[in-house]
Order: C-alpha cells, then sequence, then structure tokens
C-alpha cells in the first residue's frame, strides 16, 4: 500500500524544551496508526504540525508523495487532513448541522443551501455509521455525539486522513465501542487514521501498526500483531540511557511520615480517580509508585498537596491529618514538594531566581522581619543555594524563566530541599530533564532519604521507579494493583501490573 | 485581552527595554499624529513646539502639567499596584468619585480643626473611601471568582451615580443656583499652593509618597512579594502557601485606596467643591498611564508627568492655534496602540525565536524545512 503521509526528521523547540527530536512517521491508505507516548513525550506536538497548527524547526513532510508545506489548519483541510481534538471545537448554541457547515460553505457561496448541505451531511453518516441528531443543539448531545459530529465534520470538509487526540479519554466503554466501529468503517473505505493514545489496551484494539513516541524521540514503529502491553508499557516508560545511581541500602525508621487511608475520589468520566488507595511512607525509605499517566497519580498528588479534598479516607503528614487541609497548612510542615509541572506549579517563571529561592522562606527570619524583606540576607541566601545545588546562572537577579529545564529543576530543588525536610514528595521530577540533571535530581532525592526523609516518588518512568524504589507500588485505573520491594521487583511483572493485573493474581497463577 | 495586556504591562526584564519601548511608542504616535495634524491642515511641528512651550516654557505651564499629572499618578498608581498581583482595575472612575465623596465629608463635616490634623484626616477619609470600592471587586474575586474586570467597569456607574444624586440633593450647596456641588471645603482641610508662581499645590509631594510608598510595599515587603508572587503565577504561589485571596483583595483595597486619594487631591487641591463632573476621566486615562509606565511605581511617575504635559499641550494648542480636540484624545490613544503593537506577538515572538536559537545551536544541526 502507498504512503499517504510521511513525516521525515520533524523537530520543533519550544523555549527550554525540545519536543519534537527527528521524529519519522508514516501513515498508509487505509490504516489505522496508533501514536503512543506518555504525556509531554511529543505526540499532541506532532499532530499539530501536521495540521499546521505549529511550525516545525526542522523536517519535512511528503502528502500522497508529493512534500508540502502546512502553514494552517485551513490548508491541512483542502489537502484532506481532518482532526478531531480533545476539547471538542464545536459552537454549544448551534445545531449539529450548522455546526458542520460552519466555515465550510456549501457550494453556492453566499447564500447557505442548507437543505442540499443537510443531504450531503446525511449521505455521509449513513455511509460511515455515525449516528447524529442533526437538528439537535450541541449543548445538548452527550460527549460521544458531540465526537461523532466532529469526525463527521472533518469528512464533510473532505478529510482523508483523519488525527484523533485522545478520543477515548471522554467517553464511556460502551461508546468507545461504537467508536472503533465507525475507525473500522473509515478504513475499510481507505481512510487512514492517527489515533493518539497513551491507552494500551485501546491501542492493541483498533490499530493496525504503532509508533511508539518517548521525550520527543521515536522509539519504535511496529505492527500491532507483534505488540503486547507489557512490551508496548516499556517502551513506552523505559530509558534509552541506564544511569548509575549509587544507592545503598535503605533504613527505615518504621515512623510512618505519610500515611494514605482508603482515600477515594470520584470524577466524571472516571478519569484519574482513586479508588479506596492506602499506602503509607516511612522515614528514610523511598516508595516509588509507578503506573502510566492519568491511572489517579494526578489526583493522589493533589490530594497530598492539599489542592483537592479526597472524597473518602485519610491522609496523615508527619503525623498531622491533612484530609481537609489548605495548601498552606501543608507547606508550612516539613514537607519538600517537587511537583510534575514546573512552569504552573513549581516556579514563578517571570520572577527572579532569587524570588523562587525564597518563596517557601521569605516570611520569616532571617529573610523578612516585621514584613519588611532583607534585601542582603536574601541576597546571601540565594547565592549560597545557587552554589550548593549548582544552579547555572550569571546572578540570582535574571528571571528564572530564562533558565533551561535543568537549571529550574535546580531552583526548585534548592528551595525544597535545603531546609531537609522530613518528608519529600516528588512528582515525575525529571520530565523533560537531559541525563545529566536526571542523575542529579536522582541523587539529591536519595540524599534526602539518606538523612532520614520519607520520599513519596511519583513517577510513569518505570526505570526511574525502579532506580530509586526501596518499595513500589503500582497504579492502574485509581487502584493499587500491589507493593513490591525493589529487589523484587521484575519488569514483565511490573507492566502486567501496570496495566490492570493485581499482584494477588500473579502470584495465584 | 487580559493575556494580551499582560504581556503589554508586564514589567520588563531588561533596564534598556523598559526605557526603550515607552520612548519608541510616544516618538512613534507623534509621528502618525504628525501626519493626521497635517491632514487636518496645521504644521505638525509648529503644533508640537507650542505644545511642549506650554507644557513646560513657563513656570505657570509647568504648573499646570504638574497639577493635571497628580490625580493622573495616583490612579495610575491604583491600576498598576492590582496588576502587578494579576488583576485589572478598570474601576479607577468610580473610586476616584467615592474617595472624592469620603474626603469632601471629612472636609466639610469637621470644624474648628487645626489644618495638620484636618488635611490629613480627610486624605485619609479619601484613601479608605476608595479603597471600599476596591474592596468590592476583590472580594468577589477572591471569594466568588467574579471577574474584576466586570465588577469594577460596573461599580464605576455606581459611584459616578451615588455622588451625583448626593450632589444634587443632599449635600448641595444651597447658595449655589445654577451649579449642583457641595460648598467648598474649609481652607484647614485644603491641600496648600507649594510653589505660589507655579500654583503647584501639596497634592504632587503625596503623589511622590505615594509612588514611593508603593514602590516600597512591592519591592521590599511581605505582602507585597506574596501580591507579586500570584500576579506571577497564581497555582504556584497557592501551592507554596500563599493566600492568594488575601493578597488579592489587599491589592485592589490599595489600588482602591489610591484611586480614591487621586479624586482626593483633585477635591482638596484644586476644585475645593465636589461635583459630578470634577474627574475628566482620570480612571481611565490612568490605565494609559499605568501601560506607559510599565506598571512599575517610579515609572508610573513619569508617565503620569508626561500625560499631565501632553494633556496641557494639547489644550493649549487647541485654544491658542485651534487644533480641534479630537486630535488629543487620539495622540494618546496612539500612544497606547504604538506600546501594545510594540509588545505584540511579533516582537516578542522574534526575540525568542533569538533567543531558541541560540540555546539550540551548540547542541545539533537543525534540519531546516526545503
Amino acid at each position: 500500500m502507498p504512503a499517504l503521509l510521511s513525516m521525515h526528521g520533524i523537530t520543533k523547540i519550544y523555549p527550554g524544551v525540545v519536543a519534537n527530536d527527528r521524529v519519522e512517521l508514516e501513515v498508509l491508505e487505509g490504516e489505522i496508526h496508533a501514536l503512543l507516548g506518555e504525556n509531554g513525550a511529543g505526540k499532541t506536538t506532532l499532530v499539530n504540525i501536521l495540521y499546521g497548527l505549529a511550525a516545525p524547526d526542522g523536517g519535512s513532510i511528503r502528502w500522497k508523495g508529493a512534500p508540502v508545506r502546512i502553514h494552517s489548519s485551513a490548508q491541512a483541510m483542502r489537502l484532506g487532513i481532518g482532526m478531531v481534538h480533545q476539547h471538542f471545537m464545536l459552537v454549544p448554541r448551534f445545531t449539529a448541522l450548522q455546526n458542520i457547515i460552519l466555515g465550510a460553505g456549501s457550494e453556492r457561496r453566499v447564500w447557505l443551501d442548507l437543505k442540499r448541505a443537510a443531504q450531503r451531511v446525511r449521505t455521509l453518516a449513513e455511509q460511515y455509521g455515525l449516528e447524529v441528531n442533526l437538528e439537535a443543539q450541541v449543548q445538548d448531545m452527550d460527549l460521544g455525539m458531540r465526537q461523532r459530529l466532529e469526525i463527521l465534520k472533518a469528512l464533510y470538509r473532505g478529510a482523508q486522513l483523519l488525527i484523533l487526540d485522545e478520543p477515548t479519554a471522554v467517553l464511556t466503554p460502551a461508546e468507545v465501542e461504537a467508536l472503533f466501529e465507525v475507525l473500522r468503517r473509515l478504513a475499510a473505505q481507505g481512510h487512514a487514521t492517527i489515533f493518539i493514545s497513551h491507552k494500551l489496551e485501546e491501542v492493541l484494539a483498533i490499530s493496525d501498526r504503532i509508533t511508539v513516541l518517548r521525550d520527543g524521540h521515536n522509539v519504535a514503529t511496529l505492527p500491532t500483531r507483534e505488540a503486547s502491553q507489557p512490551g508496548l508499557a516499556q517502551l513506552m516508560v523505559g530509558r534509552p540511557v541506564v544511569l548509575e545511581v549509587k544507592k545503598g541500602p535503605a533504613r527505615p525508621t518504621g515512623r510512618r511520615v505519610i500515611e494514605i487511608e482508603g482515600v477515594s475520589v470520584e470524577r466524571e468520566h472516571g478519569r484519574d480517580r482513586l479508588d479506596g488507595i492506602s499506602l503509607h511512607v516511612e522515614a528514610g525509605e523511598i516508595v516509588g509508585v509507578a503506573g502510566i499517566d492519568g491511572n489517579g497519580q494526578g489526583a493522589l498528588l493533589e490530594i497530598l498537596c492539599g489542592l483537592s479534598r479526597p472524597d473518602r479516607g485519610r491522609v496523615t503528614l508527619l503525623g498531622v491529618d491533612v484530609t481537609d487541609t489548605s495548601p498552606r497548612r501543608i507547606a508550612a510542615l516539613n514537607v519538600g514538594r517537587i511537583p510534575e509541572d514546573r512552569a504552573t506549579m513549581g516556579l514563578l517563571p517571570r520572577l527572579s531566581i532569587k524570588e523562587n529561592l525564597i518563596l517557601q522562606s521569605y516570611a520569616r527570619p532571617p529573610l523578612s522581619r516585621w514584613g519588611i524583606l532583607r534585601g542582603r540576607q536574601m541576597g546571601e541566601f540565594a547565592r549560597r543555594l545557587v552554589a550548593e545545588f549548582d544552579v547555572r546562572t550569571p546572578g540570582v537577579e535574571l528571571a528564572v524563566e530564562n533558565l533551561s529545564g535543568g537549571n529550574q529543576q535546580k531552583v526548585i530543588l534548592a528551595r525544597e530541599l535545603h531546609h531537609d525536610p522530613e518528608v519529600l514528595i516528588v512528582a515525575n521530577a525529571t520530565r523533560g530533564l537531559d541525563v545529566g540533571a536526571t542523575e542529579y535530581t536522582y541523587r539529591r532525592v536519595l540524599e534526602g532519604r539518606d538523612r532520614g526523609a520519607g520520599v513519596l516518588l511519583i513517577s510513569s518512568d518505570l526505570e526511574e521507579v525502579l532506580c530509586l524504589s526501596d518499595r513500589i507500588a503500582i497504579m492502574h485505573a485509581g487502584r493499587i494493583m500491589g507493593v513490591v520491594p525493589a529487589e523484587a521487583a521484575d519488569r514483565t511483572r511490573l507492566g502486567l501490573m501496570m496495566t490492570g493485573t493485581p499482584l494477588s493474581a500473579l502470584e495465584g497463577g | 485581552m487580559r493575556e494580551l495586556l499582560r504581556q503589554a504591562f508586564a514589567p520588563r526584564s531588561s533596564r534598556l527595554q523598559s526605557v526603550i519601548l515607552p520612548l519608541a511608542a510616544v516618538l512613534g504616535a507623534l509621528g502618525v499624529g504628525g501626519v493626521m495634524i497635517a491632514v487636518a491642515g496645521f504644521k505638525p511641528l509648529e503644533i508640537y513646539a507650542s505644545m511642549l512651550e506650554s507644557a513646560v516654557g513657563t513656570p505657570q505651564g509647568l504648573g499646570v502639567s504638574v497639577t493635571n499629572a497628580i490625580p493622573l499618578i495616583l490612579a495610575g498608581l491604583g491600576v498598576a499596584l492590582p496588576f502587578r498581583c494579576g488583576l485589572l482595575n478598570i474601576g479607577g472612575e468610580g473610586q476616584i468619585y467615592i474617595g472624592a465623596l469620603f474626603a469632601t465629608l471629612v472636609g466639610l463635616g469637621l470644624h474648628g480643626l487645626p489644618p495638620a490634623i484636618h488635611l490629613p484626616l480627610a486624605l485619609m477619609a479619601g484613601f479608605i473611601g476608595g479603597g471600599l470600592w476596591g474592596a468590592i471587586p476583590g472580594s468577589l474575586r477572591a471569594g466568588r471568582g467574579l471577574s474584576e474586570i466586570i465588577v469594577t467597569i460596573m461599580l464605576n456607574y455606581v459611584g459616578f451615580w451615588i455622588v451625583s444624586y448626593l450632589v444634587h440633593g443632599p449635600l448641595k450647596d444651597p447658595e449655589s443656583y445654577g451649579y449642583s456641588w457641595t460648598m467648598k471645603v474649609p481652607v484647614t482641610a485644603q491641600l496648600p499652593l507649594i510653589f505660589a508662581e507655579a500654583r503647584i499645590n501639596l497634592g504632587i509631594v503625596v503623589a511622590f509618597l505615594a509612588a514611593a510608598v508603593s514602590h516600597f510595599l512591592l519591592s521590599h515587603t511581605v505582602p507585597g512579594f506574596e501580591m507579586r508572587a500570584v500576579g506571577a503565577g497564581a497555582q504556584t504561589a497557592r501551592f507554596a502557601g500563599i493566600r492568594v485571596g488575601r493578597s488579592t483583595v489587599l491589592s485592589m483595597v490599595l489600588g482602591g485606596g489610591l484611586a480614591g486619594l487621586a479624586g482626593t487631591a483633585v477635591i482638596l487641591g484644586v476644585q475645593y467643591r465636589l461635583s459630578d463632573f470634577f474627574s475628566s476621566g482620570y480612571g481611565f486615562t490612568a490605565i494609559a498611564v499605568a501601560l506607559v509606565g510599565q506598571t512599575s511605581p517610579i515609572g508610573v511617575v513619569f508617565a503620569g508627568l508626561f500625560f499631565g504635559g501632553l494633556q496641557n499641550g494639547v489644550n493649549s494648542a487647541q485654544r491658542s492655534l485651534g487644533i480641534p480636540m479630537g486630535v488629543a484624545l487620539s495622540l494618546q490613544g496612539l500612544i497606547l496602540l504604538f506600546m501594545i503593537a510594540g509588545q505584540s506577538a511579533t516582537l516578542i515572538r522574534w526575540l525568542r525565536k533569538r533567543r531558541t536559537a541560540r540555546r539550540v545551536d551548540s547542541t545539533q544541526p537543525a534540519v531546516l524545512l526545503d
């Protein structure tokens, strides 16, 4: 079969991060091609480039064999590329039909020929089994129908290649099955689909071939029949470089510094919920929480940081009940937190390195007295931390957004670790970092443990969890599948647990 | 819109940029304005020379410019301060009216006090009045998540009509037949002239002091740092334990208070009577002042003086040379447009691209399209 689309050497650089690094993607006619990878692996960047929403910094695109440059989504549509975004682009108060013809017009330019348009839409809908009530307003539709409407909209504009960005995220299982049926019919009639997901079972169920991205690189492209869930999981979360981290044995003291008991969070559509999680961390050990993104880690982190409250259960930090508390109370405890998202939770990008470093200590002596900040002490404090944590910068007054990702991370590490916290909560801390900065982060986290801190390490990077943890808890669909000592952890078994097999079942069989 | 304004308002990282940008905007606006003046049938250079002469050429002219600048600086600070906390205060006009009302009440209501007590009390009342008017949108934003932009705009009307009602009714000076205004505040509550020849009153000292205090607050105090942290990233600030709501309310109270002082300074320093037409849109010009001043208190002082002079120059040019008022207003508008355009995507993207390009060069050769 000829290649409908081939993307070659696609590179996209955002300030501080290489989102796509010489990525290759080839899609054949009539093929359902899955694009698999963690959040931040570069999937969305790649399809945004294809759809004209982002300009690549390097690489080339061939469409039906001819080289093309795609500058806008309008041009992508003219070529025959359609995209269904994760968040639907529909006008809620318009009917389905109005949404479909919005911007696409009909044959007669000025006057809308609604009747003929409706006829064309109906034919298309029947042809592909897309059940949509054309007269209904979008605001009254369920999410499944809105999605079918988006697909119909793309087909009406002549899409031969459909890009579906995380299409199942908002669907119920029955709706997922219906979507798959539509995709199969589309494929049978020669349409190609790029199916973006990080859900392995769905990718295996629907795709013909799979391209795996990790940290902006191609990891593999393989036919789906040669793929397995544990194999794919390893491709998604593994690391190309095995980091050398010297790690002594843990000396847990038996004092539980983090206790999570029966915590549940209900969520609409069942995404990132928690279902009766219980876990504890002792002083002097690192407990890793492994799992594929979106299986409840985000909800767990929010609760531990006081950003949301569980519906059921109890959380204790350093003996203090923090189930119903504010981030402020948690920040006041001797807890260090290294959040997942540096730009929106860890740092104030436009403020200086100094101001970011004092963010946990500005309100107390020696940095302030009677509400007045003390400039000299702040400067000394910041310069000391910059030296101690090896932040590469010309000075502490520089805005932190001008630092590289690795140095930004060092600013966070310095702020959160300099006071020797008794509890350390680390979430996907090395995402987007290079090997050097990753190793540095690991060393600091281990030092924290050796000084007696209890560390909870949430990471979707399995290698990271294996490398650092003393015990490993595996999450799937909001539950903990099991907790295993790190020495006894074996990748295949962890992979199975990450995809939904409980430890008890593995041990039974 | 908020993001665009945020980019335009954000204090510049480099000092050079923070001076060059407003200057370039002013020059660009004068250039385009010159074309407009020429089209209207006047000689641009002649007009500009006359404007400059009347704005700073004589002690009297300078006095008018500085007097114009007093409410602009104070109300400009009232926009700048909340902005550093991530809030857009469009409610200066309402805060000006309510502040002026409070000051007038204290001015008229107390008798027999020495100026050293009466005047500070009246000023404080003006600050409190404006602060209360700012507290409403601040707490609605903090507690209920209501947009402070909408609430402040709406409260402008409420503030104005409260004052309008009072000066037409209960507070109307019985001896003023044609005019609807209050009695004159006693001399003990007036801002005295400090340069008699130029007719500059003490209000300019109040404005400079307010700018100095605002600068100190933002840069050197715990609540000021918290406000800036919230403005730079509310989620990070919350995560770090800062009470975002408290900072929000505080910044709006201070911003409203400063705008209230602006109204107070006009009543106690220039007009001495409260009316419902005393503010010629200071609250809106203040947004321009804060923007040109890059939301830094010191910058606002310079921007306020500049706009005060511009208004004076334009008024004089209109009187002596007959250029239309529209030209004057257009000049202000043009300066704003140039400021925002200067910050616009193209420039920022260009700068950013250069920076990234430099960073990437060292790591790997990028294959360019084509």
